[in-house]
């Protein structure tokens, strides 16, 4: 028997959320968020004070990194360490860290030393003591082991694959079953541990099993926690289940499986086997560089001997069905007063600890005086239900029987039986039942007894005129919709033209100037006329020298700063401008220099030869084909 | 040479030219729609053409026939029809066993009213009775094709949606101008659009051809020949209520061509035309 459990394949750890993975942007704000906790924390009262090491198997002239961490403060001093046996030891610094788990605030230093190994051989380390404003903290002892050789050539593999070799010190999977020796069909909570230090893992799946001979549950979690093993603080994926043991026998539980992602710090960023990496490995600075790699995880645990020893015959009731726990039963029916033949529910809850999938429906056994039919089950996270529907048949019964329930507990290792009822019901006597009667149509009103011929004639006449409309006379026939086809066209005809000239104004300078020559022209003339009129001799000539300036400038794209009286020379002449007009510029010009330094000598008759003279020209440039 | 003197329109502005530009458009479609429609009657032709139409019913209902289409073509000589008319003309025939009358009014009907029911009823049934097949679709798979999609629509109402998808063409090529996101579809935009109105195009042309020159024979039977001669060597017949398609009228014969293709002459007062 195999019970159902949750799709394995799905990453349980959708995105990267442990160590490795943490979305360290978040991690640095909490962090600052919490920066104002510092005080309040380091004021803990409980305090204490552990040393672990980073690896505790290392070869001689590698460094182990030491930690004494003193959790529930920050104000706690650096340790004299005294000399090592076999080490050589240097102080690196302190670390401390703030966390809020829960909404308790808890802080720690840590203080940092580099431990190098100088000779071969196994060494207790610590404990170390400290003694710190009255008070004495103790640490725990330490082993680590130093061989000849680096240990990652020794040991065999915890982790296949294309992971890296070099992390299967850091990372293993253990399977912990409650118990080793059981009872058939008796659960036995078991705990799948993944172990990791050092490197990252995600998108972690939930372990499969070699179970042959058991029967697995469902999984509850994972949940995530740190551990301290042989000193190292390894964090810990823990996936808790069951099992049971369906026959008896020596079996081998796994080995488990457990299939992700492994997060593995890039070779060329390592700081070396120092481990320093420890020391700044944050997850902030590596995720933002991406300075790990991802392999695949595909961690294999050991397999675990168990024993599943047979139920024992004695004292096995008659009732006994399989189930095995500590179980408790409720069970209750209703309505208790009904008249015969109609139904009673009757509900059977069982409670406890055990193995549910051995409960077998407790039931009312099928009698003359009641009609059963069969149980409704539900099985829920805390017991087994079961709904039967029951009918008395006779008036003359006075109670449901009572039901037992029979188990075996291997807390105790003996069969205990419950028992509920027999539940007082009142059958009132029932109805007379009503004979069976054949209910059909009357044979005349059968619709298929024959074809019926249906009449066929034309439909009714309308009775409203409906829409009326000239006769022949069509929409397409509409001499003013024939017109209205045009106009669209010719819409976008004419909006063509006005983008294609307004993008022409944009892109093309010489011929928006020449464009708008003549009206700035018209506008120059204007004030120039009305200088003329009020006699402003000095003003008109240099309106007008601006106006022609202006003008010319624009008509031949040049810049009209820089225009005098050689733009006949230079330009008019070589265009083909006409000689007449080419003179009229250069007399207007020589007006204009005339004016300025000698004004007194041009009167109003000069003023009006010059505004005609320059309308002439502007009329006769822009006559001028371009 | 590139210059920037003169500011570019804003988006804002453009759409605000574009709507002056629309509005009247959509005006003079709408008063189009309005004058090619449903004519504006005066108020006593209205009331006079409509009291006519009720006393035709009435008649109808005394199965008076003759009295009631004689009232019935009272209103049509006033230059007015409706498809309602036509509908009640063709059942009055239909009851006088006119068959060949009563599919001609119900096919002017339709030509008012395609997606009337009770027209396709009344049309089928007198074709039911005369023996007669329902009219096949002629033409090549494309005709074919459009003329089954705008069956229902009359020619009024397809001429409407050619005009709306014309102006949605220009409106795409004016958007085009001045609304970049437009370019990136103007080209499926463009094509679909095309192909609607080309569509649109085609089944009101076929629509024309049918009103112009659709007609039914009225007689009860008719043969048609290889030659407008009166001892002209018959070609095939035709039944009462078939639907022909006139090609040319010469001195009292038509020539004409049946649904299969076949085409030849038949005298003239065999036929009544659709339109």
């Amino acid at each position: 028997m195999r019970r159902v459990q949750k799709n394995r394949n799905v990453p349980i750890f959708p995105a990267s959320c442990l160590p490795a993975g943490q979305a360290g942007v978040l991690r640095l704000a909490s962090c600052l968020c919490f920066c104002f906790l510092v005080t309040a924390a380091a004021l803990g009262k409980d305090i204490s004070f552990q040393a672990t090491v980073s690896s505790n198997h290392i070869a001689v002239g590698q460094t182990v990194q030491l930690q004494l961490i003193f959790e529930g403060t920050q104000n706690m001093p650096a340790l004299d360490l005294p000399a090592i046996d076999g080490f050589a030891v240097r102080y690196y610094g302190p670390s401390t860290n703030i966390s809020m788990v829960n909404g308790k605030v808890t802080s720690s230093v840590t203080h940092v030393y580099l431990l190098e190994a100088r000779k071969v051989g196994a060494f207790n380390i610590g404990p170390f003591q400290l003694q710190y404003q009255g008070d004495t903290y103790l640490s725990n002892i330490l082993a680590i082991e130093v061989a000849a050789q680096p240990f990652g050539q020794l040991k065999s593999p915890a982790v296949s694959g294309d992971s890296p070799g070099d992390v299967n010190d850091n990372i293993f999977l253990i399977v912990q079953p409650a118990k080793n020796r059981a009872y058939v069909n008796e659960e036995v909570p078991l705990s799948i541990k993944l172990y990791f230090n050092g490197v990252g893992v995600k998108e972690v799946q939930y372990p499969e099993f070699d179970q042959e001979g058991f029967s697995l549950g469902q999984y509850v979690g994972p949940r995530q926690y740190r551990d301290t093993l042989g000193g190292i603080v390894y964090n810990v994926i823990d996936f808790s289940t069951s099992f049971f043991g369906l026959r008896p026998g020596e079996y081998r539980l796994g080995a488990a499986h457990l299939r992700g992602t492994l997060l593995v710090k890039k070779a060329g960023r390592r700081r070396t086997a120092s481990g320093f990496e420890d020391l700044f490995s944050s997850d902030f600075f590596d995720d933002f560089f991406g300075r790990y790699e991802e392999s695949a995880l595909n961690a294999k645990s050991v397999d675990i001997p168990v024993t599943i020893i047979p139920l024992p015959e004695t004292g096995k009731p008659d009732e006994f069905n399989g189930a095995v726990g500590d179980f408790r039963m409720d069970a209750s029916c209703g309505p208790r007063e009904v008249k015969a033949g109609d139904p009673i529910t009757f509900k059977v809850a069982i409670g406890g600890k055990g193995n549910f999938s051995t409960v077998a429906p407790v039931l009312i056994p099928e009698s003359s005086a009641f009609k059963v039919y069969a149980p409704q089950v539900k099985t829920g996270n805390d017991g087994k239900y079961f709904e039967q529907i029951i009918m008395p048949l006779r008036e003359d019964i006075s109670e449901v029987p009572a039901i037992k329930f029979s188990f075996f507990n291997p807390a105790t290792e003996k069969y205990e039986i419950l028992t509920q009822g027999p539940f007082p019901v009142k059958v009132l006597p029932g109805g007379q039942p009503e004979p069976l009667k054949i209910v059909e149509s009357p044979a005349g009103a059968r619709p298929f007894a024959a074809a019926e011929q249906l009449g066929k004639d034309v439909l009714f006449i309308k009775e409203t005129i409906g829409a009326v409309y000239p006769r022949n006379s069509y929409l397409y026939t509409n001499k003013i919709l024939r017109f209205a086809f045009f106009l669209p066209l010719c819409a976008w005809i004419l909006t063509h033209w006005f983008y294609r000239r307004n993008l022409r104004l944009q892109t093309d300078v010489r011929y928006a100037r020449q464009l708008r020559a003549p009206a700035k022209a018209k506008r120059a003339l204007a004030v120039a006329r009305a200088y003329c009129r009020e006699r402003k001799v000095a003003e008109f000539y240099d309106a007008v020298f601006a106006a022609l300036q202006e003008y010319l400038g624009d008509k031949f794209h040049l810049s009209s700063q820089g225009i005098t009286v050689s733009i006949v020379q230079d330009v008019l002449r070589p265009r083909g401008v006409a000689e007449d007009c080419a003179v009229k510029v250069a007399n207007i010009f020589q007006s204009c220099d005339r004016a300025r330094y000698a004004a007194s000598g041009l009167g109003a008759a000069d003023m009006q030869a010059t505004l005609q003279d320059l309308e002439e020209i502007i009329d006769n440039l822009q006559r001028m084909r371009q | 040479m590139r210059g920037s003197r003169f500011k570019a329109p804003g988006l804002r502005q453009k759409v605000r030219l574009l709507v002056r530009a629309a509005v009247p458009v959509l005006i003079l479609a709408a008063g189009c729609f309005h004058l090619g429609g449903t004519v504006l009657l005066a108020q006593d032709e209205e009331v006079a053409i409509r009291s006519m139409f009720l006393r035709a019913n009435q008649l109808y209902k005394e199965n008076a026939f003759d009295d009631a289409i004689a009232e019935y073509n009272k209103i049509l000589s006033r230059g007015q029809e409706s498809a309602a008319i036509y509908y009640n003309l063709g059942n009055c025939y239909a009851k006088k066993g006119a068959s060949g009358y009563a599919l001609l009014y119900f096919e002017k009907a339709r030509m008012r009213a395609p997606g009337d029911s009770d027209i396709k009823a009344n049309s089928d049934f007198i074709r039911e009775s005369l023996g007669l097949p329902q009219p096949a679709l002629y033409g090549n798979v494309f005709a074919r094709f459009i003329d089954r999609a705008t069956g229902s629509l009359g020619l009024n109402m397809l001429t409407a949606v050619l005009f709306v998808v014309y102006i949605c063409i220009i409106g795409c090529l004016i958007l085009r101008l001045f609304v970049p996101v437009v370019r990136r579809f103007d080209g499926a935009l463009g094509a679909a659009l095309i192909i609607v109105m080309a569509g649109c195009g085609f089944a009101l042309q076929r629509k024309i051809v049918y009103l112009r020159a659709g007609a039914v024979v009225i007689v009860k039977e008719s043969q048609v020949s290889f030659e407008p001669l009166e001892n002209a060597t018959v070609y095939f017949t035709l039944g009462q209520g078939s639907l022909v398609e006139v090609l040319q009228k010469q001195d009292g014969w038509v020539k004409l061509r049946r649904a299969d293709g076949r085409i030849g002459w038949t005298q003239a007062s065999a036929i009544a035309t659709i339109s």
